[in-house]
C-alpha cells in the first residue's frame, strides 16, 4: 500500500493538527519525544518517508488517540501501515525476549507443523467433537513456558473460560493444529507471517467444519473479528467473545469471602471495541467480587505498556509502573486482567524494579470467575 | 553428512576443544557453522528457535564445565534456555532432541568431533523415522 492509500485508509487527512492525541499518549507521557500528531504531519507532508522514523516502533497500539480524535483518525493502522512499508524496505527489529514469541509464531506458519495443542488440557474439560463451534485457545500454553520465570500461568485463565463454557452448558470443539492469530505479527508489520498464520488457520477450521469461534483472548477476538476479514482469504467464521455469550451470566457463583478487585481494561476489549461491562459484570455476579476502579478506567485505562513483544525499555516500565501503582492506591486484594498479555507485562514489571509493587497479585478474570464457580459445586 | 548444524560455542573451553580440533587437523563437516558467543549463558531460547527457524537442523550448544565459567555464571541461564527451547520444541509438534546441550574439558578437540558426529547421526536417524512414520516427536 502506498503512502496516498495509507493517509485515505486511516482518515489522516482530517487531521486538524490539534495534538489531543499526544496530550493522552501514554508513551509521550515518558517519553516526549514521540508524538502521534508528529509522526501523522510526516506521513501527510511531502516529504514522504514517515516508516524511516525509528519512533513508530514506539507506539503500543492502544487506541487512546484514536478515541480522543474529533476526526476518527486511526493512528494505529496509520502506524501499522508504516511499519510494514519500513519492513518492505528492510528495517531489522529488537524483539524482546531473544525474538522468541516471533520465532514461534514463524514456526508455527509452517504448513506441515503438527502441533501437541492438547498436553496441558485437564481430563474434566468437555470437548465436543465434531462440531461447528470452537474455542480459540491462542497461546497460552506456550506463554507458560516462555515465561516460566515470571511463574504466571497463562492456561488457568483458559481452562477457567473453558471451564465456564462447559457449566454454561455451550458446546465447544477444539483444534488439533491451533494456529496463533497472528496480533503480535501484524503489529509488527510482518504482514507475510500473519497470512501463513491466517490461510492455516482458514484450512484447520474449514476441514474440520467449524462456523463459529468463541475466544477469551481479547487480542485473539480483534485479530480474528477485525483483521481476518480484511487480511485473509476464504475466512467466513463468526467470532464471538465469551462476555457476549449470555448463559455464562445466568451462573450464580458462591459465597465466598468477599474479595477487592480492581479491573485493567485490555486496549483491544475496551478501546477498540468499547465492551467494560461484560467483563466486570462476570467479576462482581460470578466471581463475587467488589469492584474498585482503579484512577484511569474504562475508556481511559491505562495500557500495559506493551507492543508486540518489541522495543520493551524504560518508557514502558514506566507505564506499567503508574499502572501497578494505580493498582495499590485502591487497596485492592488482586488487579485482575481478562488478557494473557497484560497479566505478563504487569507481573513482570511488578517483580522488576525496586520490589515497591511486588506485592500485587495479578489474576486472570476466567480463572477467578471459574474457581469461584467450583467452590460453590464443591 | 549433510544436517545443517549451528553451534553456539562460548569463546573459553568450548571454543578451545574447537580450536584444537582444527589444529590437530580432525576433520568436521562444512555443514557444521559455529557462532562464538562471549559466555554461553547469553544464549535465549529465541536465538535456538531462530536457527532452526531460518534452516538448521539442529542447534548444538557448546559450552564450559559449569565449576570452569570465567564469567561466574555456572551455567544456570543456559539449562533454563536449553529446558525452554525443548519444551517449546515439543509443543510445535518438532523433536526436542534438535537441540543439544553439550559441556567439554578445554582442549577437548577429539570430544567436540565426537560430540558432533554422534548429535548428527542422531538427527539423520529421526528424519530417517520422520520419513516413514510422518511422526516428528
Amino acid at each position: 500500500m502506498n503512502m496516498q492509500e495509507i493517509i485515505r485508509q486511516t482518515r489522516a487527512h482530517f487531521c486538524l493538527d490539534c495534538g489531543k492525541c499526544t496530550a493522552v499518549c501514554p508513551v509521550n507521557r515518558f517519553d516526549p519525544g514521540f508524538s502521534p500528531r508528529l509522526i501523522v504531519q510526516k506521513a501527510l507532508s511531502n516529504e514522504g518517508g514517515a516508516y524511516d522514523d525509528a519512533r513508530i516502533w514506539s507506539c503500543v497500539g492502544c487506541n487512546m488517540c484514536t478515541v480522543r480524535c474529533n476526526y476518527n483518525v486511526s493512528y494505529v493502522e496509520m502506524i501499522r501501515h508504516l511499519r510494514m512499508l519500513s519492513r518492505e524496505n528492510g528495517t531489522e527489529l529488537v524483539y524482546s525476549h531473544g525474538g522468541v514469541t516471533e520465532s514461534v509464531m514463524h514456526m508455527m506458519g509452517k504448513d506441515d507443523i503438527k502441533q501437541d495443542r492438547s498436553g496441558w488440557l485437564p481430563a474434566d474439560i468437555q470437548v465436543k467433537s465434531p462440531g461447528d463451534t470452537a474455542f480459540f485457545v491462542g497461546c497460552a500454553p506456550y506463554f507458560d513456558t516462555i515465561f516460566k520465570d515470571l511463574n504466571v500461568k497463562l492456561t488457568d485463565g483458559t481452562i477457567g473460560a473453558m471451564r465456564l463454557l462447559n457449566m454454561a452448558g455451550i458446546p465447544f470443539d477444539l483444534l488439533d493444529n491451533e494456529r496463533c492469530c497472528g496480533h503480535d505479527l501484524l503489529l509488527a508489520g510482518d504482514s507475510n507471517g500473519f497470512v501463513a498464520l491466517g490461510r492455516n488457520n482458514v484450512e484447520e477450521l474449514g476441514a474440520r467444519g467449524i462456523r463459529k469461534i468463541i475466544t477469551s483472548c481479547p487480542e485473539c477476538y480483534y485479530t480474528l473479528k477485525v483483521d481476518y476479514p480484511r487480511y485473509v482469504d476464504g475466512w467466513n467464521v463468526e467470532v464471538i467473545h465469551i462476555t457476549e455469550v449470555p448463559e455464562i451470566f445466568k451462573l450464580k457463583g458462591a459465597a465466598m469471602k468477599k474479595i477487592r478487585a480492581a479491573f485493567h481494561d485490555s486496549c483491544k476489549l475496551g478501546r477498540h471495541f468499547k465492551m467494560y461491562d461484560g467483563t466486570r459484570n462476570l467479576l462482581t455476579s460470578l466471581a463475587g467480587a467488589e469492584l474498585c476502579e482503579m484512577e484511569n478506567n474504562r475508556e481511559n485505562s491505562l495500557c500495559c505498556g506493551a507492543s508486540p513483544w518489541m522495543f520493551c525499555g524504560s518508557v514502558n516500565k514506566q507505564i506499567q509502573d503508574e499502572r501497578l501503582r494505580q493498582a495499590d492506591a485502591t487497596g485492592a486484594d488482586y488487579m485482575v486482567t481478562s488478557c494473557p498479555k497484560c497479566q505478563i507485562h504487569l507481573t513482570c514489571a511488578g517483580m522488576s524494579g525496586d520490589g515497591k509493587y511486588a506485592g500485587i497479585k495479578i489474576v486472570d478474570l476466567y480463572h477467578l470467575a471459574a474457581q469461584s464457580l467450583a467452590q460453590k459445586d464443591g | 553428512m549433510s544436517n545443517k548444524i549451528v553451534v553456539f560455542s562460548c569463546s573459553w573451553d568450548g571454543w578451545s576443544c574447537i580450536d584444537a580440533a582444527a589444529n590437530a587437523g580432525m576433520p568436521y563437516p562444512a555443514s557444521v557453522t559455529v557462532i562464538k558467543l562471549p559466555c554461553l549463558s547469553g544464549i535465549d531460547a529465541g536465538l535456538i528457535l531462530r536457527a532452526l527457524e531460518y534452516g538448521a537442523d539442529g542447534v548444538l550448544l557448546l559450552g564450559c564445565q559449569p565449576h570452569e565459567c570465567r564469567h561466574g555464571r555456572y551455567g544456570k541461564n543456559i539449562e533454563i534456555e536449553f529446558d525452554k527451547a525443548r519444551q517449546l520444541l515439543s509443543l510445535l509438534g518438532e523433536s526436542s532432541d534438535r537441540v543439544r546441550l553439550a559441556r567439554l574439558d578445554a582442549f577437548d578437540g577429539g570430544g567436540f568431533i565426537e560430540t558432533v558426529k554422534s548429535f548428527s547421526a542422531a538427527l539423520e536417524d529421526k528424519a530417517r523415522v520422520t520419513a516413514s512414520t510422518g511422526n516428528k516427536s
